[in-house]
């Protein structure tokens, strides 16, 4: 072995040490190789694994105590690393030198473990840079190679059983992970199922990653073969990992539209929402959407966690104003709203103290019903609601409004002009008077044939949709005019 | 209960049971009400013309001081005070809903209440028929369709939600990506404003004209639902099955736009075909903002009525008004509310030359919400209608009191002035009152309240009657469903891939 060699094989001895553990270095003595350059001619003297399968990779402690005796020079502690190599790499000494000596190379130890021109013994960690140098030269830096090409180098995750969590939580992240899109499907997603195929998504995505990392974000984590080709490795939670909402949830109309958007593209809701992270809103009615996403359970991530939000459109008077959005478009209501609530309102509880209305609401209530300050027929029918109500309270009519028991006192000729009233508030007038009060005096056949048709009548229109309308009060004896075509 | 009611009970019952019990998951609510109330109405009489004296204040009157109106038929009519009246109406509801009956997108829902009156005097209106199937009906969905069978509520402008129903089949087809939907019902209707038929007597308490028979309704329904676009048009036809004359015939538009998110744009009118006029019809814009939301509305209205009675040909007159609201949050922990709005009548084209009428009228409140440590809120309302035919004015305030999240105490008062105009009176309400509201878990729910209500007349004869009350309400509401499956039907069967 020539002293080239051997200086060589100890640098590139010292290098291993270094680059092999950091934990594990900084826990005991450091070998100080400068500090011994004039004692030793070569790498193998002391790590002969190195260069011949078998052999120990670092000295006895013994070794050291042929000087460090306490009498010629004081005594150390140092101790030889024990257990395997706390490193990701693929890296062999043997296999290396081996190839290399096989190829004709006769660089040694000090190439990788020593810069250039470097005194001898001047020994360091060597990095990866220099390995993309030699084996990649002219595809890039380490961390710019291909994605797929991690693997050339690297064990994966799962496999590299010594490397510290501390070491995976300080793992670099190639550029192309820094990308806009990488967060979505069609980044990392893609150049996951790009690499899928078995070894080679194990390989590369494998060496920083393993299925938990993945299983902490995806709910589809289970249907993905991607995600179920990684090993299972707890350590790859080390790394930083965050559910963000991809861009498109940052539309400012995001809220209105994301149906139409899970509509389109339901399976990439899936790969992020449970079907729970849907009901915290959804808590009615499931849309189809909803429905084709994943429960939560084990294997999948929890889900993104979503707030239910009162749309901006639920402003302080929306419970008057709603009746209008709702005919446009009831289904957005159902998405939020359960039938049963609906039904709190607009199916009156006669056993159930006000909600809709305010208090004192039966004093108050005939200043809205007389004039309709919200539709009163959208939950009241007027017989069963407001006639059964007045008849309990005696307000009910007497066929004839002349010698009436006079209800409408303000005014003691009020049956002279009750026709306005009659056609401003007519629901009104129907809650305590029926037909047979009225056609006593607007009857032809049964009544003193006061006419009670007045603006926007359209008599042929009404002798066409229901002539048992006229016949009511006209008898078989149509006027002429109505029964003209 | 009416006869359809029973067949779909008994088909709701007849699923049950036919289902794969171990694959079903199911939602069932049931809660329970009750109130006291105590009325008192009038109670007619009369006199002989002869008997009656004239008072300084208000003309005639009977010679114990009720004002009373002479007919020149020899007779004269007045109404005294009636008995108090005690009621205690009770009610008792399930909501259920089922799926996983084997067969994908097949789910079932029923909604149901009993009715009745503990005091017996059945005083307050609602508490008959004693059982009211509100909803029953089997739903399957698959891709873009929707089919519904059996009792279901209305929906769209034409039959707003709840205000009437249908026993019969609806179905929808949601296509382009749920942008379009074109939809049809065919069935038998129910009465407006109610889930009973017209031939129930519970909607004909006077004994007035009555079907014989329930409607038969068809509609159609076509809208498209855009990024900022809703549209819905509507088509709806109900036929007297006996004489096949029409009940009504009707048509409408709803619009809503969102050209920007704070902005929105909702429109709709509907079209009586069978009386060939336009129903009733708004337009309105509204902005919402963090601080600031308002609404302004421009307003048609015109009642309508079906066919089968003879209220349309005495052609009711429709008002058209303008209103604004606005709400405004200064501060995180107060928020101001104020809303206004004038309206008019059309002319009613007749002639009333001894009774002089308004024909418009407004209304305002000026609301406010105040709260000032977190666990309490202050509401106040004041409100005025100046308007045809029955004024009023008052003030409401409440404050609310929640310790911890499943409790609220709730105390409530107010004062109500109601002067009305074709009556011989003013009216004035105070009331005060208190109610509290516990949540158990998810499942129960517990509600109590009382109220107490005093009552002033001001009118110059002895008709002012004493109509002071105190009301007692509870309710229970109990909520269960199966453990695994909690709001919603499985995404997909147990173990299989989607």
């Amino acid at each position: 072995m020539t002293r080239r060699v051997l200086r060589g094989t100890l640098v590139l001895l010292g290098s291993v040490v270094a680059v092999a553990s950091g934990v594990a270095l900084q826990q005991q003595p450091r070998f100080n190789h400068a500090q011994h350059a004039k004692l030793f001619v070569g790498c193998a003297t002391c790590h002969a694994g190195i260069m011949r399968s078998g052999a120990p990779v670092f000295p006895p402690a013994a070794a050291c105590t042929t000087c460090h005796d306490g009498t010629v020079q004081r005594r150390v502690d140092w101790q030889p690393r024990a257990g395997p190599r706390i490193s990701n790499l693929r890296f062999d000494h043997v296999q290396h030198a081996e190839v290399r000596r096989q190829r004709g190379d006769t660089s040694g130890c000090a190439d990788c473990h020593a810069d250039r021109g470097a005194a001898w013994m001047a020994v360091r960690a060597p990095t990866a840079p220099q390995c993309v140098a030699c084996h990649t030269s002219g595809l890039g830096t380490h961390l710019t190679l291909a994605d797929t090409a991690c693997a050339t180098c690297h064990l994966t995750l799962a496999r590299a059983v010594t490397l510290p969590t501390a070491r995976i939580a300080g793992f670099p992240a190639p550029p192309t992970h820094q990308a806009p899109g990488f967060i979505t499907a069609a980044g990392h997603g893609a150049q996951a199922r790009h690499t899928i195929g078995g070894a080679r998504v194990a390989q590369s995505c494998a060496t920083c990653h393993a299925r938990e990392f993945c299983v902490a974000c995806h709910v589809n984590a289970p249907e993905l073969p991607v995600i179920q080709a990684l090993e299972l490795d707890k350590r790859s939670l080390a790394l930083p990992h965050a559910l963000k909402a991809p861009p498109t949830h940052a539309a400012k109309n995001f809220e209105s539209q994301h149906g139409a958007l899970a509509g389109r593209t339901g399976a990439s809701c899936r790969s992020c929402h449970t079907q729970e992270s849907c009901l915290t809103c959804h808590r009615a009615e499931a849309p189809t959407a909803v429905l084709a996403l994943y429960r939560a359970g084990p294997g999948r991530a929890p889900g993104a966690q979503t707030a239910l939000r009162m749309p901006a459109s639920h402003t302080a008077g929306w419970k008057t104003q709603h009746g209008s959005v709702a005919a446009s478009t009831l289904r957005s209501c159902t998405s939020c709203h359960a039938r049963t609530e609906c039904l709190t309102c607009h199916v009156p509880d006669p056993a159930r103290r006000g909600s809709y209305h305010p208090g004192a609401y039966l004093a108050r209530h005939p200043a809205d019903a007389y004039t309709r300050s919200s539709s009163c027929t959208d939950c009241h029918n007027t017989g069963e609601f407001c006639q059964t109500c007045h008849k309990q309270g005696g307000l009910t009519a007497r066929r004839t409004l002349i010698g009436a028991a006079g209800y409408h006192d303000g005014n003691r000729q009020f049956f002279l002009g009750h026709g306005q009233a009659a056609r401003q508030a007519l629901e009104s007038c129907v809650s305590c008077h029926v037909e047979r009060d009225c056609l006593t005096c607007h009857s032809v056949v049964k009544g003193r044939s006061f006419d009670p048709h007045g603006p926007g009548f359209d008599p042929e229109r009404m002798l066409r949709k229901n002539p048992q309308l006229c016949i009511a009060c006209h008898g078989t004896a149509i006027p002429r005019r109505l029964a003209s075509p | 209960m009416t006869r359809t009611g029973r067949a779909l009970l008994i088909a709701v019952a007849a699923s049950l049971a036919a289902g794969p019990v171990a694959a079903q998951s199911w939602s069932l609510r049931l809660n329970a009400s009750a109130q006291h109330v105590e009325f008192r109405g009038l109670t007619a009489d009369s006199i002989a013309e002869s008997g009656a004296v004239t008072s300084a204040t208000a003309g005639p009157v009977t010679p114990d001081g009720f004002a009373v109106n002479c007919a020149g038929n020899g007779f004269c009519y007045f109404f005294r005070p009636g008995p108090v009246l005690n009621g205690l109406p009770a009610s008792a509801g399930v909501d259920l809903s089922l799926w996983g009956l084997g067969l994908q997108g097949l789910s079932v829902r029923l909604s149901a209440r009993g009715y009745t009156d503990l005091g017996g005097d059945r005083v307050w209106p609602g508490t008959s028929p004693p059982f009211n199937l509100m909803e029953g009906y089997a739903e399957y969905l698959r891709g873009g369709l929707t089919a519904q069978l059996g009792r279901m509520l209305d929906r769209g402008r034409l039959a707003s939600v709840g205000t009437s129903g249908l026993d019969g089949l609806r179905a929808t087809w949601r296509f382009n990506r749920d942008a379009l939907e074109v939809g049809g019902y065919a069935g038998w209707g129910m009465a407006r404003g109610t889930i009973l038929p017209v031939t129930s007597p519970a909607v004909d308490p006077l004994a007035d004209y009555q079907p014989s028979s329930r409607q038969i309704v068809v509609g159609t329904v076509v809208g498209a639902h855009l990024p900022a676009v809703d549209v819905q048009a509507e088509y709806r036809r109900e036929l007297d099955p006996v004489t096949d004359y029409i009940v009504a015939e009707r048509a409408a538009v709803s619009l809503q736009a969102r050209p920007e998110r704070h902005i929105r744009f909702v429109t709709g009118a509907d079209y009586d075909i069978a009386q060939g006029q336009w129903g009733s019809a708004e337009a309105s814009a509204s902005y919402s903002g963090l601080r600031v939301s308002g609404t302004i509305t421009a307003r048609h209205y015109r009642p309508f009525f079906d066919l089968w009675t003879v209220w349309g040909v005495f052609s009711p007159v429709p008002f058209n008004g303008i209103s604004g609201s606005i709400a405004v949050n200064p501060t995180a922990k107060l928020q101001v509310r104020s809303r206004a709005e004038w309206f008019r009548y059309d002319a009613a084209d007749v002639s009333t030359p001894s009774v002089t009428l308004e024909d418009r009228g407004w209304r305002w409140a000026l609301e406010g919400t105040l709260a000032p440590a977190e666990r309490w809120t202050v509401e106040i309302d004041t409100h005025g209608e100046l308007q045809p035919g029955a004024s009023s004015s008052g003030i409401d305030g409440r404050v609310t009191w929640r310790p911890h999240a499943a409790f609220d105490l709730s105390l409530d008062g107010g004062n109500l002035e109601r002067p009305l105009e074709l009556r011989f009176q003013d009216a004035g309400v105070t009331y005060a009152g208190a109610s509290a509201a516990y949540r158990v878990g998810e499942r129960w729910r517990l509600d109590v309240g009382v109220d107490r209500y005093w009552e002033s007349q001001d009118r110059p004869d002895a008709a002012a009657i004493d109509w002071n009350q105190w009301r007692l309400s509870a309710r229970a509401s109990l909520t269960l469903r199966s453990a695994a499956d909690r709001w919603l039907p499985p995404a997909r069967p147990a173990g299989a891939a989607p």
